[in-house]
C-alpha cells in the first residue's frame, strides 16, 4: 500500500519536475513575445500594449531586407545539405567503405571544430579562390557546417532499420535505385525531415560563420541583430523572432496533424498561415537588391546612418544603395584584407585607416570631387592616420568618459570613481582591452596608446585590482545596462551615452580629468570599389551641411562637420556628451593601432578576464 | 527447365567464417526443397545466394538453366518470402502486393486483377486497404506469400517464413503451403531449423551442417536411412550409441557398447577392431518381460517413464547402458520404476552412422 | 549497376563539399597556425610551433581547464534536468502527446540564441521580471545576473535539448518489461532507477553526454551576456585572436588543441556507446 502511494507520488512529482523545465524553456520566449507588444522601446519598463512594433518592422527595410536574406539562405541550405546529408548517410548505411575511418572523421569533425575556425578557415579559401563575397559564399558556408548534421540525424534514424526491407524491394523486381526512392527514402522521411529542421534552424540562428562570409547584400537577420544590439534588442527584433516563431509553430503543428493522420484540409490552415509568416517579406518588402540596376555598396557600423538620408541619396542620383553592417573595425579589415568583398564605401575607425592604407586596400581619393571637405572642422583633418585625407574624410567621431546615475554617485569627475569601494558591484567597464587598459594607463598618468610593458603591465595589477568591484564588462549595450538600473556607473562612448541621457535625465556623462580617448570614424573607398564615382559622390553627399546634421540629429553621433553644427537644434548643439566644451577637447587622445603591442594588450586583457 | 535449379560447388565466405562449403545440389521443376539444419549452418546464406543477395566466392548457380552469377536481386526470376515478412510498413496490403507489379510497369488494371487473385489465393480478399501494421502475424504472412506469389516467379524462396508463429496457425499454414505449392506447381526452396515442419511439406530435405550439405534425399529415406551421426541426431534419433566392434562375420557385425554386446546387419562399412557410430530408432527396440525367453535379449531396469500421449517412451539401463524403447499406446503396459524388463535390439535396426562434418 | 557503385555515387557530393569547404580550409588554416602574426594582422608564413607552445602555457592552460569545468557542470546539469523528462515523456505520457512534446523542447530554437540570451537578462536583471515578482510579495532585490549561476543557466539553457532528446530516443527503445521483471524481483523505485534504468539508458547519456559537452567547450556568448564576461573561455579567447588581436596564426592554433581536447573527449565517451550497442 505504502508502496503504491510512494509510486503514485513518483509520478506526479515527474510531471511537476517536467513542468517545470518546460516553464525554464519558455519562460525568455513569453518574456520576448511581451516586449514585442511593449510601448516602450526600452525593455525595462512595460508601458502598454501595442501592434505599433509590428508596423515598424515592416517599415524598416533593413530588417525586412535581412530577413529575406535569412530565409533564402537557410532554405536554398537547408535543401543542398538536406539532399548530399541523405545521399551520404544512405552511402554509409547501404556500403562498407574501405578507409572508413577517415571518411567517418570527414563527417564528423565539422561538427566539432568550434564555429570560429570554420568561419576564419572559409575566409582563407574564399581568398584563395577569389570568390566573391555575398549570399552565394554564405550559403556555402551554411552548407559546410549543417551537412554533418543532417548525416549524423538520417544514419541515427537508419541504425535501426530493417535492411530486409530493402531486400525484399530488390527482390520483388526494384533495382537499386527504385528500392532507394519506393522504400529507403519514404522509411526515412522523418529522419530527414528532422535532419533538415535542424539545419533550417542552424542556418537561421548563425552569426559567427556568416559575419566572416557574408558580403554585399547577404547581411541576415543574425547579423542585422547583432549590430543592432548596441542599442539595445529592439522591440522590433522581438516582433521578427515572435514572427518566426509563430511561423515555425504553424508548421509544425500541420506536420503533427499530417503525422496524426486528420484531413488534409484540417492541416491546409495551420501550413498555409505558416507559410504566409515566411513568404511576408518577400511580398511586402517591396524590391530587393534589383539586377541591372546601378547600386552603392555600403558596408558600415550599425545605426550609423538613417534609411530616410540614404533615401534622398537614391532618389537624387537614381541608384539603389545596398547596406550592410558589421560591429568590428576587425571583421571590416579581414573583409578586405580577403578583398573580395566588392563594397564601394567603408566606414573604419582612425586606426583602421591606417592598417588599410599600410597595406594599400584603400582607393586615393579624388579630393576635386569633394567640394563639401570645406566643410570639415580642421582639427579633424589631416589627422596622422591619413596625412592630407588622401584616402578617407571624416565621419563621426566620440570620447570614452563615464556615465553614472547621478543620484545614487553625486558628481564624478576621475576616473578613480571606477575604482572606489563604495561602488563596488555597480560599476560596469568595457570589454575591450584598449579602453580599459587605457583608463588605467591615465590614472598612472600615461597615455592610452602606450606600448611600454611595464606600464602596461601596472596598468594590468590596476585593473586586476579593480575587478571584484566590476559588475560586467560589456562594450555592446553598455548605455542599456545603466538605464536598467543594473550599475550605476559605466565606462562607455558617447555616442550612446547622449541618447540614454535623453531617456534618463539622471544620468550624467563625464569625460575624466585625467584626460580619455577619443574615435574618429571615416569614410573610404577600398580598392577594386565597382562604383568609384558614385562613391565619391557619396562621400560628398554626406558632407552637405543639412545632410550632415540630419545624420548627426538622427544618429546622435557628434559631426565633424563646421557648418552643420550651425544647423543643429540648441540641444544637440549644445549637448555636453555630444560636443564636449574646448577644455575637454584638449585632454582627449585619439586612439591610434599599437602594432605589435597589439598581441601584449590582449594578453594582458586575457590575464584580468580571466583572474577569479 | 523452367524453375529448375542447380547449385554447382558454390561457396561463401564472410571474413573468416565459411558460411557455405562447397555445396552442390539440384532442384527439379516443381520440386519442394528443404534446406534443414541448425542456426549458423549456411541455410539462410545458401538462400541469399539463390536470390542475389549474396554473390558466391565460388562455384556456379544456375536457375532455370540460366547462369545468374552476376545477376543482381531484381533481375532474377526467383521471390524471396522473408523471415520476418519485411512488409513495407509504409504501404497497404494492397500497396505491398501491388509493390513487384509496379516495378514491372504494369498496366493499373492488370495489377488490380492480379493483385486481388493474389490475396484470393491466400485467403485475404477484401484486405486490399489494410494496413500492414493492423494484420495479426498470420495475415502478415500471407500477405507476404501473395507479395512474392504475385509475379509467378521461376522459384519462390521462403526464409523460415512460419518460425514467427504460433504452434496451431504454423501446423495449419504448413499444410496450406504445402497444398499451395502443388496447385502451382512452382520451385520452392524452404529454409527452417524446425524438423517436422521439413519432414511434413517437403518433397525432399537437404540436412546441413557447418556450411555442407550432410545429405539430402525424400523426407522417408532420411528418416529411416540417416547417414551420419549428425543426420541423425538431428532428425531425432533417440539412440545413438558409440560401439566397438569386436568382430564382422555371417553378415553381422557384433559391437559392444561398455558391457553391453549385441549385433547389427553388415552394411559394408564395419572394421573389426575399430569404434563406430549407430543408431537405433527407439520404436525400433522391442521391449520384453522380464521373464520372456528370446536369446540375445538383455535384463534391463526402467528409469524413466515418458508420456507422449499417442507413445510411452521408456529409458532402460541394460548393461550399464542408457537405450530408449517406445512403445505406442495401445501396446503400453503399466511399468515401474526400477521394474526388470528384457529388450532386445533387432540387428537390421541398428544403423551404422558416419562421423559427419 | 552495382550498390558499391550506387555507395560511392551517393557518397561523393556530400564527401566533395567538405572536402573543399571543410577539409582544405582546415589545412590552409593548420598552415597558419605555424606562421605567425604580421603588423598589420596578416599572417607571415615562417612555420615554427610557437603557437602551440603558447597555447601551452599556465595563462591559456588555465582558461582550457576552466572551459572543461563548464562543460562538464553544464552536461551534468542537463543531465540532471532532461533525464526525468525524457522518461516522464517515454513512460508517462500518453502516445498521442508524446511528439508534440519532443517539438516543444526544440521549438524555441527557431529564434535567435542572442535574443534569447537578452530575454533572460530581462527575466535575471536587478529591475528585471524575477524581482519584480519578488518584490510584489515583499522579498528583497536578488542580484541574479553576471554571476556563475546566471552563465549556468544560459548554458544549459542553450543545450538542454541536446541531452533530452537522445536521451529520450534511448529510453523509447528500452524493454519495458526489465522495469517489470527488476520490480517484480524486489528492486525498490530507488534501486531500479541506479541498477536498471540508468544502465540501460547509457547509450543516451553517452550520446547526449557529447552533443552537450562540445558545443559547451566552445561557449562564449552565455559567459559573456549573462556572465558579466568575467572569465575568458575557449570560445571567447579563439574568438578574441580572430577578432581583435587579430593574431590569426595563434587563434589557429588554440583551436587545434580545441579540437585535440574534443576529440579526447568522444573517445571517453565511445567505450559507453560502444558497450552499449554489444547489448
Amino acid at each position: 500500500m505504502a508502496e503504491a502511494e510512494a509510486g503514485a507520488d513518483v509520478k506526479r512529482g515527474l510531471g511537476l519536475f517536467a513542468l517545470g523545465v518546460y516553464l525554464f524553456l519558455y519562460a525568455p520566449i513569453v518574456v520576448l513575445a511581451a516586449l514585442s507588444f511593449n510601448e516602450s522601446r526600452s525593455s525595462a519598463t512595460w508601458e502598454g500594449f501595442t501592434f505599433a512594433w509590428y508596423l515598424k518592422l515592416l517599415q524598416n527595410a533593413q530588417v525586412m531586407q535581412a530577413l529575406r536574406s535569412s530565409l533564402i539562405v537557410a532554405f536554398v541550405s537547408t535543401v543542398v545539405s538536406t539532399l548530399l546529408g541523405t545521399a551520404a548517410a544512405l552511402a554509409f548505411h547501404r556500403h562498407r567503405f574501405r578507409r572508413a575511418a577517415w571518411l567517418e572523421a570527414l563527417f564528423a569533425l565539422p561538427i566539432v571544430v568550434p564555429e570560429i575556425v570554420i568561419a576564419s578557415s572559409l575566409v582563407l579559401l574564399y581568398a584563395a579562390l577569389s570568390l566573391r563575397l555575398g549570399l552565394v559564399t554564405v550559403v556555402l558556408a551554411h552548407v559546410a557546417f549543417s551537412v554533418s548534421y543532417v548525416v549524423v540525424v538520417v544514419r541515427a534514424r537508419l541504425h535501426g532499420f530493417d535492411r530486409t526491407l530493402e531486400e525484399a524491394a530488390m527482390d520483388l523486381g526494384a533495382g537499386p535505385w527504385r528500392t532507394l526512392f519506393a522504400v529507403t527514402l519514404p522509411l526515412c522521411a522523418p529522419a530527414i525531415l528532422a535532419g533538415a529542421l535542424l539545419a533550417f534552424a542552424l542556418s537561421i540562428d548563425d552569426y559567427v560563420i556568416t559575419s566572416f562570409v557574408a558580403g554585399v547584400g547577404s547581411t541576415t537577420l543574425p547579423l542585422q541583430i547583432y549590430s543592432m544590439v548596441r542599442s539595445g534588442v529592439s522591440p522590433e527584433i522581438n516582433a521578427v523572432s515572435t514572427l518566426l516563431l509563430l511561423a515555425t509553430s504553424l508548421l509544425l503543428l500541420a506536420a503533427h496533424l499530417l503525422e496524426r493522420g486528420r484531413p488534409a484540409r484540417l492541416c491546409a490552415a495551420p501550413a498555409g498561415l505558416g507559410f504566409a509568416l515566411l513568404a511576408g517579406p518577400f511580398l511586402l518588402g517591396g524590391p530587393s537588391a534589383a539586377g541591372g540596376e546601378r547600386a552603392l555598396n555600403l558596408y558600415i557600423w550599425s545605426n550609423y546612418i538613417a534609411p530616410e538620408t540614404l533615401a534622398k541619396f537614391e532618389a537624387r542620383h537614381g541608384v539603389k544603395v545596398n547596406v550592410d553592417l558589421y560591429d568590428s573595425n576587425e571583421a571590416l579589415l579581414a573583409k578586405l584584407q580577403a578583398g573580395n568583398a566588392n563594397y564601394d564605401v567603408v566606414c573604419p575607425s582612425n586606426y583602421a585607416v591606417a592598417i588599410l592604407a599600410r597595406q594599400d586596400l584603400l582607393l586615393p581619393l579624388d579630393l576635386s570631387a569633394l567640394p563639401n571637405l570645406a566643410h570639415v572642422d580642421p582639427a579633424f583633418l589631416d589627422r596622422p592616420h591619413d596625412p592630407g585625407n588622401r584616402l578617407s574624410i571624416p565621419y563621426f567621431w566620440g570620447t570614452t568618459g563615464i556615465a553614472y546615475r547621478k543620484s545614487r554617485t553625486g558628481p564624478i569627475d576621475s576616473w578613480n570613481a571606477l575604482w572606489d569601494p563604495r561602488f563596488a558591484g555597480r560599476i560596469l567597464m568595457l570589454d575591450d582591452a584598449r579602453e580599459t587598459l587605457g583608463a588605467a594607463l591615465l590614472l598612472d598618468g600615461r597615455g592610452v596608446n602606450e606600448e611600454d610593458p611595464a606600464a602596461l603591465g601596472r596598468a594590468r595589477q590596476r585593473l586586476l585590482a579593480q575587478k571584484p568591484l566590476v559588475r560586467t564588462y560589456n562594450s555592446a549595450d553598455f548605455d542599456q545596462v545603466l538605464l536598467a538600473g543594473d550599475v550605476w556607473l559605466a565606462q562607455g562612448w558617447s555616442g550612446q551615452f547622449a541618447k540614454a541621457m535623453d531617456q534618463d535625465p539622471d544620468i550624467e556623462y563625464v569625460v575624466p580629468k585625467e584626460g580619455s580617448s577619443f574615435f574618429l570614424d571615416s569614410l573610404a573607398i577600398p580598392r577594386g570599389a565597382p562604383h568609384p564615382q558614385l562613391a565619391h559622390a557619396f562621400l560628398d553627399f554626406v558632407m552637405e551641411p543639412e545632410i550632415a546634421a540630419e545624420i548627426c540629429a538622427t544618429m546622435r553621433y557628434s559631426t565633424p562637420n563646421r557648418s552643420a553644427r550651425a544647423l543643429l537644434p540648441a540641444a544637440i548643439r549644445d549637448h555636453p556628451a555630444i560636443f564636449p566644451p574646448a577644455d575637454v577637447m584638449r585632454r582627449v587622445e585619439l586612439l591610434e593601432d599599437v602594432g605589435e603591442a597589439t598581441v601584449l594588450y590582449d594578453r594582458l586583457w586575457t590575464e584580468v578576464k580571466s583572474a577569479r | 527447365m523452367r524453375g529448375a535449379i542447380r547449385i554447382e560447388g558454390v561457396g561463401k565466405s564472410f571474413g573468416d567464417t565459411e558460411a557455405v562449403r562447397d555445396v552442390s545440389l539440384e532442384v527439379a521443376p516443381g520440386e519442394f526443397v528443404t534446406l534443414l539444419g541448425p542456426s549458423g549452418c549456411g541455410k539462410t546464406t545458401l538462400l541469399r545466394l539463390l536470390a542475389g543477395f549474396e554473390t558466391p566466392d565460388a562455384g556456379r548457380l544456375l536457375i532455370s538453366g540460366r547462369d545468374v552469377a552476376g545477376l543482381p536481386p531484381h533481375r532474377r526470376p526467383v521471390n524471396t518470402v522473408f523471415q520476418h515478412y519485411a512488409l513495407f510498413p509504409h504501404q497497404d496490403v494492397a500497396g505491398n502486393v501491388a509493390f513487384g507489379l509496379r516495378m514491372q510497369k504494369r498496366p493499373g488494371a492488370e495489377v488490380r486483377e492480379r493483385v486481388a487473385r493474389a490475396l484470393e489465393l491466400v485467403q485475404l480478399a477484401g484486405f486490399e486497404a489494410r494496413r500492414v501494421d493492423e494484420l495479426s502475424g498470420g495475415q502478415k504472412q500471407r500477405v507476404a506469400l501473395a507479395r512474392a506469389l504475385v509475379l509467378e516467379p521461376e522459384v519462390l524462396l521462403l526464409d523460415e517464413p512460419l518460425a514467427a508463429l504460433d504452434a496451431k496457425l504454423r501446423s495449419q499454414m504448413q499444410v496450406e503451403l504445402k497444398n499451395l505449392q502443388e496447385r502451382l506447381r512452382m520451385t520452392f526452396v524452404f529454409v527452417t531449423h524446425d524438423r517436422d515442419e521439413a519432414l511434413i511439406m517437403s518433397d525432399r530435405v537437404a540436412v546441413m551442417n557447418a556450411g555442407r550439405v550432410e545429405q539430402h534425399g525424400t523426407p522417408d529415406a532420411l528418416y529411416d536411412r540417416p547417414r551420419t551421426h549428425f543426420v541423425a541426431d538431428f532428425l531425432g534419433m533417440r539412440n545413438l550409441l558409440r560401439a566397438r566392434v569386436e568382430a564382422v562375420e555371417g553378415g553381422l557385425a557384433r559391437l559392444a557398447c561398455g558391457e553391453l554386446r549385441f549385433a547389427a546387419r553388415d552394411d559394408g562399412g564395419y572394421r573389426a577392431g575399430e569404434e563406430a557410430w549407430v543408431g537405433v530408432r527407439p520404436e525400433r527396440v522391442r521391449l520384453l518381460a522380464a521373464d520372456a525367453a528370446e536369446p540375445g535379449a538383455h535384463e534391463g531396469l526402467v528409469e524413466d517413464e515418458i508420456y507422449l500421449g499417442d507413445r510411452t517412451d521408456w529409458v532402460v539401463r541394460a548393461a550399464g547402458t542408457a537405450i530408449v524403447a517406445a512403445e505406442s499406446a495401445r501396446g503400453a503396459q503399466p511399468r515401474g520404476r526400477g521394474e526388470k524388463v528384457r529388450l532386445a535390439l533387432p540387428p537390421e535396426a541398428v544403423l551404422r552412422l558416419e562421423d559427419g562434418a | 549497376m552495382s550498390a558499391r557503385r550506387q555507395a560511392l555515387l551517393l557518397l561523393a557530393p556530400a564527401a566533395l563539399t567538405l572536402l573543399v569547404l571543410f577539409a582544405l580550409p582546415q589545412a590552409l588554416m593548420f598552415e597558419a597556425s605555424l606562421g605567425r602574426r604580421s603588423a598589420y594582422g596578416g599572417i607571415v608564413h615562417e612555420w615554427s610551433l610557437a603557437n602551440y607552445a603558447r597555447a601551452l602555457e599556465p595563462l591559456y592552460l588555465g582558461i582550457f581547464a576552466r572551459s572543461v569545468g563548464l562543460a562538464a557542470v553544464t552536461t551534468a546539469l542537463c543531465l540532471l534536468l532532461a533525464w526525468p523528462v525524457a522518461w516522464w515523456i517515454a513512460f508517462r505520457v500518453p502516445q498521442r502527446h508524446k511528439s508534440a512534446l519532443l517539438v516543444l523542447l526544440v521549438l524555441p530554437f527557431w529564434t535567435s540564441f542572442l535574443v534569447r540570451m537578452y530575454a533572460w537578462i530581462v527575466l535575471l536583471r536587478t529591475e528585471g521580471v524575477i524581482n519584480a515578482a519578488l518584490a510584489a510579495v515583499g522579498m528583497p532585490a536578488l542580484d541574479l545576473l553576471y554571476n556563475d549561476i546566471a552563465v549556468l543557466i544560459g548554458q544549459v539553457y542553450g543545450e538542454l535539448p541536446f541531452m533530452a532528446l537522445p536521451l529520450y530516443a534511448s529510453m523509447e527503445k528500452l524493454d519495458r518489461r526489465l522495469l517489470e521483471a527488476a520490480a517484480d524481483l524486489g528492486a525498490s523505485p530507488l534501486r531500479r532507477l541506479r541498477e536498471v534504468a540508468l544502465p540501460l539508458t547509457l547509450p543516451g547519456i553517452a550520446a547526449g553526454g557529447v552533443l552537450v559537452f562540445i558545443p559547451s567547450l566552445g561557449a562564449y556568448l552565455a559567459p559573456d551576456l549573462l556572465g558579466g564576461a568575467k572569465g575568458v573561455y575557449v570560445g571567447n579567447l579563439v574568438q578574441a585572436q580572430f577578432a581583435v588581436a587579430r593574431d590569426a596564426p595563434f587563434g589557429a592554433a588554440l583551436s587545434f588543441v580545441l579540437a585535440l581536447l574534443v576529440l579526447v573527449a568522444v573517445a571517453a565517451a565511445r567505450r559507453p556507446l560502444a558497450a552499449a550497442r554489444a547489448l
